[in-house]
């Protein structure tokens, strides 16, 4: 065993690197260096009986011995020449012809027992060389040509020379039949080996299309069934509030009734079914946005903010909800609010929902609502925070805060009651503009959550100015890439890139490494809502991981490349496979390999830089 | 009086709506489809009209545009209703004409808001 490996330790190096890639090829040359290897070995009793039988064996003893041997230089010339593969196999071939023409025609001419040999040549030949069209007819005429040979020279001389004679060379004979016979069985056992293992291969690729061609099926019908569980959500809500409507209305109706004839019992009661259908509401309500943003369905109404007015708007509004459990309210307004770019209906709807969990939470106590502005790395950023001094939430409990129908405990749901979507629908309200939601809270103490979101991009200024500055950005980039490599933080803004992948694990690290190096990086786990955030975001690099459930890697690709505001954007797929060259045909950028090297990105991000740097010169040029 | 004419096919939305907007002071005029609406404007002319976005046959835009449409009606406000709350359908509205958008179940306050900022601009230009 141990010289079986070593032996294929040794085909393994002398196998040159570019025949190792395809199976195929290294079956070949692997067959060819193991038969150049042992042929010579089954060969050479043959001139070493006739060395001895022969009474004058120079010179075609030696020069048949040399024939013979001469096989072995072949597996060192193909490492010395690894790119004439097929010229040193015919090479060998035409050497194989004429050391067993040469034998026979000395030995026994046509009833030699050499000659038997020639059957091996065309089974070696079609081994190293496969059985293409140019070999078949390469080797018939090197066979036509041999023969041609021999029997020319025959027809000269007139007689085969006759060093030995024939009944002299019986023992000879059959050894040379045995090494031929075993040399042949070697060559056709391994063959067989081969073309079983090759239909074994067949099955094997059989059975996994099988098993794709179900996961395929299955992975539609999950998209199917996601797609019609969103659609049934946002039917479903809408056909509960019609109902909801007579049920909110007439309670409404009722209770003024009795409000002016001041039947006290009974508006108790009708308070308590307005505040149920109210209460339903909202829960539909949450539905019905959970299940838009889910089927990729929730649209942004982009316009310009007035923050110290959006501000204004919630204190008014969020004052009798934080009163309603003795809590003083507090705002905070930093310097300079001015605008922003968002959707405000959402925005407002995002920190409402902070308020009255802070108000739900906290009996007698403050809290805070805070706006401010903050310069991060050249970009501007809002953020507006609601703090309280009420319950807190356990560590272990925040990471869950955010999840579709979570709350700290479900003691929680009996005791304030609510739905457990406000905190989800909330992050994913500020992911689709471009930010996200963080908390900080300490049990017993209070909590804070604080929305981050980008105060926005200028919208369509000048449009001279701003191809100016695109270009002395990219111009400054450009030299930048000249050095790129001996400095690892870039003094210049931070690069927004978005990251799409439903692996949350994978995006907490990605954020992580791309925060580190220097990036601002915008994460989302929802593939449908990636058109929405590059729209807000306008990223300087998208990733996108090629495998998601529902919405994959390519079709994201699609969508972002067919929509003219973010055609432009470069994209990179992320994937654990070798698709680059699908990536390109697609549009993408190039593709970026898992687990994400950051060293691989920044040099895929250069390359596009600079790509982009001298289209721009040549636009300015022509 | 400021008159209101609801056009909205479901008869407990068009009784509670009707109701409460009478219980302040606003006078009621119905219609239960885009058609009969249309005609109603015309004839009643009313001071602002409801408008129902998911009626039968004739959809609430297109009774709109032909409100709109209609040189003795287009000065009307029409502020369009729907159980739908899609970004699209709030755009889709503004675009036929309304002057404005609210969902259902309506939240009284913030549609008599709507109601009154619709009174105080005439001839409403619709939205771009």
């Amino acid at each position: 065993m141990e010289i079986l490996r070593r032996l294929d330790a040794l085909l393994e190096w002398l196998t040159p690197p570019q025949y190792r890639e395809d199976l195929h090829v290294k079956k070949r040359v692997r067959m060819f260096l193991i038969s150049h290897m042992f042929g010579p070995i089954l060969g050479a009793p043959i001139p070493l009986f006739l060395y001895i039988a022969d009474p004058s064996p120079w010179p075609h003893v030696p020069l048949l011995a040399a024939s013979i041997f001469a096989f072995w230089l072949f597996p060192l010339a193909l490492k010395l020449l690894p790119n004439h593969y097929t010229g040193l196999a015919l090479v060998s071939v035409f050497n194989l012809n004429f050391a067993i023409l040469w034998g026979s025609y000395h030995y026994g001419g046509a009833s030699s027992p050499f000659l038997m040999w020639l059957l091996v040549m065309p089974l070696l030949a079609f081994f190293y060389l496969g059985s293409s069209m140019n070999t078949r007819v390469i080797i018939f005429a090197q066979i036509a040509f041999g023969l041609a040979s021999f029997y020319a020279a025959f027809l000269f001389e007139n007689s085969f020379p006759s060093h030995i004679h024939v009944h002299e060379m019986v023992e000879i004979g059959v050894v040379s039949a045995f090494c031929a016979a075993t040399y042949v069985f070697f060559m056709a056992s391994y063959y067989s080996r081969v073309v079983d293992s090759q239909s074994e291969l067949l099955k094997e690729i059989d059975r996994h299309r099988g098993t794709m061609q179900m996961l395929r099926a299955s992975k539609e019908e999950a998209e199917r069934a996601n797609g019609a569980k969103s659609e049934f959500l946002a039917k479903m809500s809408h056909e509960l509030r019609t109902p909801l409507n007579a049920v909110i209305g007439y309670s409404e109706i009722l209770l003024e009734d009795a409000e002016i004839e001041g039947r006290g019992e009974e508006i108790a009661d009708l308070q308590k079914i307005s505040a149920a259908g109210k209460h339903l509401l909202a829960m539909v309500n949450d539905i019905l946005d959970i299940s838009k943003i889910e089927a990729g369905k929730m649209e942004l109404n982009l316009e310009s903010v007035d923050l110290a007015r959006l501000v204004d708007e919630i204190e008014s509004t969020g004052r009798p909800l934080a009163a309603k459990n003795t809590n003083a309210f507090v705002v905070e307004r930093g310097d300079n609010l001015g605008t922003m770019t968002a959707d405000a209906t959402k925005l407002r709807q995002a920190i409402f929902n902070l308020l009255s969990n802070a108000a739900k939470f906290t009996q007698s106590g403050e809290i805070t609502l805070s706006a401010r502005r903050e310069r991060r790395e050249n970009t501007e950023w809002v953020v507006i925070s609601v703090r309280d001094t009420g319950a807190g939430i356990a560590r272990e409990q925040q990471a869950h805060l955010f999840s579709n129908f979570s709350q700290a405990n479900p003691a929680i749901a009996a005791k304030y009651g609510g739905t457990g979507l406000g905190l989800s629908l909330s992050q994913n309200l500020c992911r689709l503009m471009g930010g996200w939601i963080a908390v900080e809270s300490e049990l017993g103490k209070g909590s804070c959550f604080s929305i981050h979101l980008p105060a926005g991009q200028p919208a369509a200024g000048d449009p001279t100015e701003d191809d100016m500055l695109s270009d002395a950005l990219a111009d400054q980039r450009g030299r930048k890439a000249g050095f790129a490599g001996m400095s690892s933080v870039e003094s210049g803004p931070r690069q927004k890139i978005l990251i799409v992948d439903d692996d949350v694990v994978f995006l907490e690290l990605a954020e992580r490494l791309l925060v580190k190096e220097g990036y601002s990086p915008v994460c989302t786990d929802a593939p449908e809502s990636v058109l929405q955030i590059a729209r807000t975001v306008m990223p300087a690099a998208v990733l996108v991981d090629i495998q998601m459930p529902g919405l994959n890697g390519w079709d994201v690709l699609d969508t972002l490349k067919s929509d003219p505001t973010t055609t432009k954007i470069p994209v990179f797929m992320l994937s654990i496979y070798e698709e680059r060259h699908k990536a390109r045909e697609n549009g993408a950028s190039g593709l970026i390999s898992k687990p994400l090297d950051v060293s691989k990105l920044k040099a895929a991000m250069r390359s596009v830089e600079h790509d982009q740097a001298s289209d721009q010169k040549r636009r300015a040029a022509g | 009086m400021t008159l209101v004419l609801i056009i909205e096919d479901n008869p407990i939305n068009r009784d509670v709506l009707g109701r409460r907007l009478e219980r302040r002071g606003y006078s009621i005029r119905f219609a239960e489809d885009g058609p009969t609406g249309i005609r109603a404007a015309g004839e009643v002319m009313p001071d602002v009209i409801l408008m129902d976005i998911g009626l039968g046959e004739m959809d609430g835009w297109e009774a709109t545009r032909r409100i709109k449409a209609d040189g003795k009606t287009s000065d009307i406000p029409i502020i369009a209703l729907t159980a739908s709350a899609f970004e699209s359908d709030r755009i889709k509205s503004l675009e036929a004409g309304c002057c404005d958008f609210d969902t259902k179940p309506v939240d009284l306050a913030r549609l008599l808001g709507k109601i009154e900022r619709s009174l105080g601009q005439p001839g409403t230009v619709p939205a771009a």
